[in-house]
């Protein structure tokens, strides 16, 4: 007689959106895992079309409440690629302090009152919160300060407003990113400090080889310049994305499921960049991830809250030197007239890599719109590890099982409502 | 009676009814005793500890997605325990009121009084409040001057 254990997941808590985690266990044999998205569809590809191309940033940053930026610096580029017209100077740099500001709210929210309370052993941010005051404190505060970068160059914290195809409608005042500086010298400290912290939690050690996927630059650790670029040798222009990699329907799940069309699964976010691009990062960043004992390329996706503590460290830091070296452009905005075509926009939101295509006809208006975000990416590399890390606890409780496979998907930071535009798990021991 | 007292109307008005707790602010502001601190949250729920800090005591607006009964009020003083689910956040993205509540709480963060004034609404889209919610706003206030007084 087999015997089978279930174990399920049926909401996943501390990620952005709905799903569950579904994995079979029969006769000690790792069967069926399942990482399901049941977050319903949004339609947010078609509800672009018609629209003027302009609209864009201000409709796909609704998508997501905690990486609008992302959204909205892949919609601009994409269309000012279309169009013809290269932002750069000034206003460029203005965009990689706001894309500074949206990692450090993001990362501190994820490391601090999402991931770090399943390596301390609490179930939620609340409750760690209680025992670690000034822990949590820390982390509140260094999210105040990429919310306040938003909040000053987006127009507002929450769906900001500010940013626009050509440029931004308002220009930062000298005396408002004083302010920020301000704020940033002391984040600085902070951000140290959270990477320290981060390095000395019980890290559980699991590697999978991986491919890794990133956007990559020869002058800076890119936020949405460069190339995309893997640790399996994929050097391709923004453009190429639909040559390389294919989306998929699966039918478990409401979002789709990106491969790379010769080889399949690949990973993008945090550890992928740090691998492709570490030797970009700011020199404190880079001198504070050798002291925690990170190494670049490293395929144990438990080590990402380190990496995103890294990547916070090097947002404060390259924030302080855009708004050092700041001069202002002489508008806020360049002139942009729609030509028909195609255009393709990429960044690298939080989560990771996120790819705009959109198609628009001479009149400006959106024919076509195609939406790639990380989480669906990931999705084939979630799963993986899900199974990598069962068949290395398939001794433990199911209790014990639960949390370590939680805290498995949440080494990705997944954004679910971005995929479908999270987590029940059910572990079946048969 | 009103030293040390904010009135703090959260919510976005840009989402339908989840507007009603800064529209209930601004009525506030124009009756109350100006030494009571009306002001209006439409950001991160997570920085109300910011924005209650300094106050001894603090009365909360906010929508509640209560979508059979829009209009309904319920009074909570969240002083000693937690809110109940009809505060939960409606955005799945977020860090709602209630768990910025609890986060103080643990962080020992809470004014000495919390009071919640929640607003049922139904409609979360667009701009402008539904009918039912627009008429409740007046009895919202009053629930409100209710615990300023008492404060």
């Amino acid at each position: 007689m087999s015997e089978t254990r279930t174990i399920e997941v049926g909401y996943l808590a501390r990620v952005e959106g709905e799903g569950s985690l579904r994995a079979e266990v029969i006769d000690g044999q790792l069967g069926d895992v399942e990482f399901n998205i049941f977050e319903p569809p949004r339609f947010f590809e078609g509800l672009l079309r018609d629209r003027r191309f302009t609209e864009a940033p201000d409709i796909t940053a609704r998508i997501c409440g905690i990486c609008p930026i992302a959204y909205q610096i892949s919609a601009v580029t994409a269309m000012e690629n279309v169009c013809g017209v290269a932002v750069d100077g000034a206003l460029h740099e203005l965009r990689r302090l706001i894309y500074c500001g949206e990692y450090i709210e993001s990362h501190a929210l994820h490391i601090y009152l999402l991931h770090a309370p399943d390596f301390l052993g609490y179930d939620s941010g609340i409750a760690m919160a209680a025992d670690h005051r000034a822990i949590v404190e820390r982390g509140l505060r260094l999210k105040q300060t990429g919310n306040e970068i938003v909040r000053v160059l987006g127009g507002r914290e929450i769906h900001p407003v500010n940013v626009r195809v050509g440029g931004f409608w308002r220009l930062p005042t000298r005396a408002e990113l004083q302010g920020l500086a301000t704020e940033l010298d002391r984040a600085r400290d902070e951000a140290l400090e959270t990477v320290k912290w981060v390095s000395r939690l019980n890290i559980p050690q699991i590697t999978r080889p991986v491919e890794f996927v990133a956007l990559s630059d020869p002058d800076r650790y890119s936020f949405f310049e460069g190339r995309i670029r893997s640790t399996e040798g994929i050097d391709i222009d923004v453009s190429e994305w639909n040559d390389v990699f294919v989306e998929e329907h699966v039918q478990r799940s409401n979002a789709l499921h990106a491969r790379v069309r010769e080889r399949g699964m690949f990973a993008v976010g945090p550890t992928a960049r740090f691998a492709l691009n570490h030797e970009k990062i700011q020199p404190v960043a880079a001198k504070a991830a050798a002291e925690a004992g990170l190494k670049p390329g490293v395929a144990n996706p438990f080590e990402s809250i380190v990496v995103r503590a890294v990547e916070t460290l090097h947002a404060v830091e390259e924030a302080l030197a855009i708004i050092d070296a700041y001069e202002a452009p002489q508008t806020a905005n360049l002139a942009v007239e729609p030509v028909a075509g195609v255009g393709h926009g990429a960044s690298e939101a939080p989560r990771g890599l996120l790819y705009h295509r959109y198609e628009i006809d001479d009149t400006g208006t959106i024919m076509e719109a195609q939406l790639v975000p990380p989480t669906s990416q990931n999705q084939l590399s979630i799963e993986a590890d899900v199974r990598e890390v069962l068949r290395a606890n398939l001794d433990k409780p199911d209790d014990e099982l639960q949390w370590i496979l939680e805290q498995s998907i949440r080494n990705y930071d997944p954004c679910i409502s971005c995929a479908t535009h999270f987590l029940r798990l059910e572990v079946n021991r048969v | 009676m009103s030293s040390g007292v904010r009135v703090i109307g959260v919510g976005n008005p840009t989402r339908g009814d989840d507007g009603v707790g800064p529209a209930v602010a601004v009525a506030v502001a124009r009756t109350v005793d100006p030494e009571v601190d009306v002001i209006v949250s439409t950001a991160d729920p997570s920085r109300l500890i910011e924005r209650w800090e300094s106050a001894d005591s603090v009365v909360l607006v906010d929508a509640m997605a209560d979508c059979a009964a829009p209009g309904r009020i319920a009074v909570f003083d969240a002083t000693d325990e937690p809110l109940p689910s009809d505060f939960d956040a409606i955005s799945s993205h977020g860090f709602g009121v209630p768990a910025a509540v609890e986060l103080a709480r643990s962080l020992g963060r809470l004014p000495n009084h919390l009071v919640v004034v929640g607003i049922a609404g139904s409609e979360f889209e667009g701009i402008g409040l539904s009918p039912a919610v627009e008429d409740a706003i007046a009895d919202a206030v009053q629930a409100v001057m209710e615990v300023v007084e008492h404060a």
